[in-house]
């Protein structure tokens, strides 16, 4: 080759040297295809960040409004055991069960993700509490005759929060972390 | 051309096509990406859809449990203290997504919390013990609804999974089933009556078309009785059918209610089809012979194989009548109305374990 070249006359070396050649298309061509796949993988792996992103946020959100959740019940137990003291001695009770984070968590979207049994179980504790005891009192006092049947109804409904609504409760934030933590490491 | 101009010329071509090439690529990534949040926003609402429909069947499962658990005994706690809970299907009913569902499941699921399940809820609280027979035929009906909305939930839910799997992403949701509850512990009544042996002449009557005359004019909602489901239990009947001498007691069984508030009064061949055990979902049709207008029959089985059954008794012309109020029993040691209590007599029929099918 370097004979060749060197047989021939200079300038027609020069007219053989072409800058835009077969090599210079195929590089803008190269250029063209990888940005064009380079775009399409991005916005296909984008939808799946997305996609899990939108799940991780759904349990994030879920498990903050099952600590709420818990810590409203945990509250309403509180007045429920000094209630049901009162009652059982002859004083006034006073009783506000608060049922705000429970409403407001039945109605949120990402709660899907939740076993609809933790607000079931939460709401038929307050349905019992509200029937057995609330509408029992009468400016705060409890007529004599309706005293054991408020502190067994009261007993029985702390036994249940007990046995199966906060172990439930916990259960199910255990599961949502789990799930979060599933999503985290299928990346 | 020389050498320098040919390179000008390659440097020029190369930045016009690097900025074409870079209008073209914004251009495209825009495009792609609007197309791919649009993608996004569909499988989005795709996920939230099947989320909420899962919390919905969900819901209702917990709810079918909830009535089927209070029904095993109308004396028990769990029957004054049962709670059926809506939360997510009101969720659900509101969302941007329930035209995802089929109408005929939104029509399914709205039938099953119909107004009168939560009357009868209210009934139960209300009027306690004295009307609960009635208020159990009332939630028996709500849970044929619920149970009969389901499938029609997790077919909904296949569906949206099927256009899910489209975009590419695994995310498949099963139905949580509910931990069996501990099975009721049958008393000492319950165990001497389950060990009974059936009377002997029982005959099946399934499939036997019937020929006999037919008596109209009477309120269908009376005619059947539901089942205790846990068995043992007892049930008693009383004919009503002046001059004329009782001569079989005709037993039909059947898996869900019978289809008898389709019986107009005229309507003699819907009866005599519903005679012939033609009509619904049978399990057994069997008869025996009597002599006397009433009796009670004993159903030994552990649990019961059907969950309504229908009377007739048979005049000796075989002619049928519908028993009216055939009523259900636990069996006790003594009767005792308030807990829907009652002893056989010496005389009470049993049903053949299996039903002779």
């Amino acid at each position: 080759m370097t004979d060749d070249a060197a047989a021939k006359p200079a300038d027609e070396i020069e007219d053989s040297l072409n800058p835009i050649g077969f090599e210079f298309w195929i590089g803008q061509v190269l250029t063209v295809v990888g940005v064009a796949v380079g775009i399409w993988l991005s916005a296909r792996a984008g939808f799946t960040e997305a996609a899990r992103f939108s799940q991780v946020q759904d349990y994030r959100l879920a498990r903050n409004t099952l600590r709420v959740l818990r810590k409203e019940l945990d509250g309403n137990l509180d007045q429920m055991r000094k209630a049901r003291a009162d009652v059982e001695k002859g004083r006034d009770v006073r009783i506000q069960l608060r049922t705000l984070h429970m409403e407001t968590a039945a109605g949120k979207p990402y709660m899907a993700t939740v076993n609809p049994r933790v607000v079931a179980e939460v709401e038929r504790l307050y349905t019992d509490a509200q029937r057995e005891l609330v509408e029992r009192l009468h400016e705060g006092r409890a007529d004599p005759r309706d005293v054991p049947r408020i502190v067994k109804a009261l007993g029985r409904i702390l036994e249940r929060a007990e046995r199966i609504v906060l172990p439930l409760i916990d259960s199910q934030e255990k599961a949502l972390d789990q799930a979060e933590a599933r999503l985290g490491e299928g990346r | 051309m020389t050498y320098r101009v040919r390179e000008r010329l390659a440097f020029w071509v190369d930045q016009a096509l690097v900025i074409s090439i870079a209008i073209t690529s914004i251009w495209f990534a825009s495009r792609i990406g609007y197309r791919e949040a649009i993608r996004f926003a569909r499988y989005e609402e795709l996920r939230k859809a099947r989320n909420q429909v899962r919390a919905v069947e969900h819901e209702l499962a917990l709810n079918e449990y909830a009535m089927r658990r209070a029904l095993e005994n109308w004396d028990s706690d769990d029957f004054y203290r049962v709670h059926v809970v809506t939360r997510a299907f009101n969720r659900a009913k509101e969302s941007d997504e329930i035209y995802l569902l089929h109408p005929d499941t939104t029509s399914a699921i709205s039938d099953a919390y119909d107004e009168r399940l939560s009357k009868a809820i209210a009934n139960i609280h209300t009027s306690g013990r004295s009307d609960a027979r009635f208020i159990a035929l009332d939630l028996y009906e709500q849970l044929e609804i619920m149970e009969a909305a389901r499938p029609l939930l997790e077919k909904d839910i296949g569906k949206i999974e099927e256009e899910m799997r489209r975009f590419g992403r695994e995310d498949v949701s099963a139905s949580v089933p509910e931990a069996p509850a501990e099975p009721l512990e049958p008393t000492g009544e319950e165990e001497q009556a389950a060990a009974f042996s059936p009377s002997t002449g029982w005959e099946s009557g399934a499939g036997k078309p019937y020929a006999g005359a037919v008596v109209p004019a009477f309120r269908t909602s009376h005619l059947t009785v539901p089942a205790l489901p846990k068995g043992p239990l007892l049930i008693t009947w009383r004919a009503s059918m002046p001059g004329r001498k009782p001569a079989k007691i005709w037993i039909y069984g059947y898996r869900k209610l019978p289809p008898l508030v389709d019986l107009r009064e005229e309507d003699g061949e819907g009866w005599k089809r519903f005679y012939s055990g033609e009509s619904g979902e049978i399990a057994f049709v069997l008869c025996h012979p009597v002599d006397s207008g009433e009796g009670q029959i004993v159903d030994p089985n552990q649990p019961v194989g059907w969950r309504w059954a229908f009377m007739a008794v048979e005049d000796d012309k075989g002619n049928r009548y519908p028993v009216r109020e055939p009523a259900t029993w636990r069996i006790g040691k003594k009767e005792d109305a308030s807990k829907f209590l009652a002893k056989p007599s010496s005389k009470a029929l049993v049903l053949p374990k299996g039903y002779l099918r």
